[in-house]
């Protein structure tokens, strides 16, 4: 196993232990940042209540899960990558002007900028699933 | 067939994982808060009016501006308005894109508004809070600028500088509307 693989796994393993960790502090504040994608409003409690933990758990298997463990949190990080690209994407283009809640309070307004580096983010899981896939 | 099932096999890992963190989450939720973490009402932009004020490019701007009777509000604070503003834009008092009560009441009789900012989010806010505040019968029309104060520079069209009239008074400065 390369440094570079380990680097790539282990440094999205952290990133998504952070964003879960840091959307916990204020749930009622990440439920009004989901409800304002207007996308599921309905569901923005529910969502709000199982995402933080959902990649929590999905980081923290990605880092020290046995091997078939952690491509399926990187396949899991992947497909919730895609959904938040997909979701802050459809904000961008209707202009809302909504704040990101990617990483808890303090995330910033969706913009260019913000479908960009989530896009960087999906090509950055694809490789880390790729390389754990392989090792199966 | 190896192919397949070591496939099906992280995807039903995958789903586990799913299904651990959203058990987790909703037994943490209910030990936390005795419920789901839910916006408190009128909060969340879904819940309240669905005006969306539409944006204008600064050229677009300019022309709808030679409207009889359209207001410019500048959103931005009482430094940048007094440093520079479009030419008979008027100073909107406002905090956390929340326009002053007083303030409102000058508008209602316009028959359009253009909000602009030190950015298109800035005056996006203020331009919201008008549209949603305003009665949408007989209301302005309420537009944004796309770009702020900077895109509107930038595009050469007329600006004016001086002190804010008004600032930090809860009304809009007295500047002249008519361009």
């Amino acid at each position: 196993m390369s440094v570079v693989t380990l680097a790539l796994r282990l440094g999205l393993a952290l990133l998504f232990v952070w964003a879960g960790a840091a959307k916990l502090v204020d749930p009622v504040a990440f439920s009004e940042e989901i409800a304002n994608y207007r996308l599921a409003a309905a569901l923005a409690p529910l969502l709000a209540a199982t995402l933080p933990s959902i990649e929590i758990v999905a980081g923290l298997a990605l880092a020290f899960g046995p091997p078939r463990w952690r491509a399926g949190a990187a396949l899991l990080v992947l497909a919730l990558l895609i959904t938040f690209t997909i979701a802050v994407s459809a904000a961008w283009l209707r202009r809302i002007d909504v704040h990101c809640g990617c990483f808890g309070k303090g995330g910033g307004f969706v913009d260019g900028l913000t479908v960009l580096r989530d896009l960087a983010l999906v090509a950055w899981a694809a490789l880390v699933l790729r390389t754990t896939a392989a090792r199966v | 067939v190896h192919a397949v099932h070591r496939h099906a096999s992280i995807v039903v890992r995958a789903l586990a994982l799913c299904a651990t963190g959203i058990a987790v989450g909703l037994i943490g939720s209910l030990a936390r808060t005795g419920g789901l973490p839910r916006a408190h009402p009128g909060q969340a932009a879904c819940e309240a009016p669905a005006i969306e004020p539409a944006l204008l490019s600064p050229a677009a701007a300019a022309r709808i501006c030679a409207t009889a009777g359209a207001l410019i509000a500048d959103a931005r604070g009482d430094a940048d308005f007094a440093a520079g503003h479009i030419a008979g834009a008027v100073h909107l008092p406002c905090a956390a894109g929340e326009v002053a009560g007083g303030a409102l009441a000058h508008l209602a009789d316009r028959p359009l508004v253009l909000v602009y900012g030190r950015d298109t989010a800035d005056a996006l806010l203020v331009a919201r809070s008008i549209a949603q505040r305003l009665p949408a019968a007989g209301g302005p029309k309420v537009y944004a600028l796309d770009g702020g104060f900077s895109a509107w520079e930038s595009a050469g069209l007329a600006c004016a500088s001086g002190p804010c009239e008004g600032c930090g008074a809860g009304a809009m400065s007295p500047a002249p509307v008519s361009r």
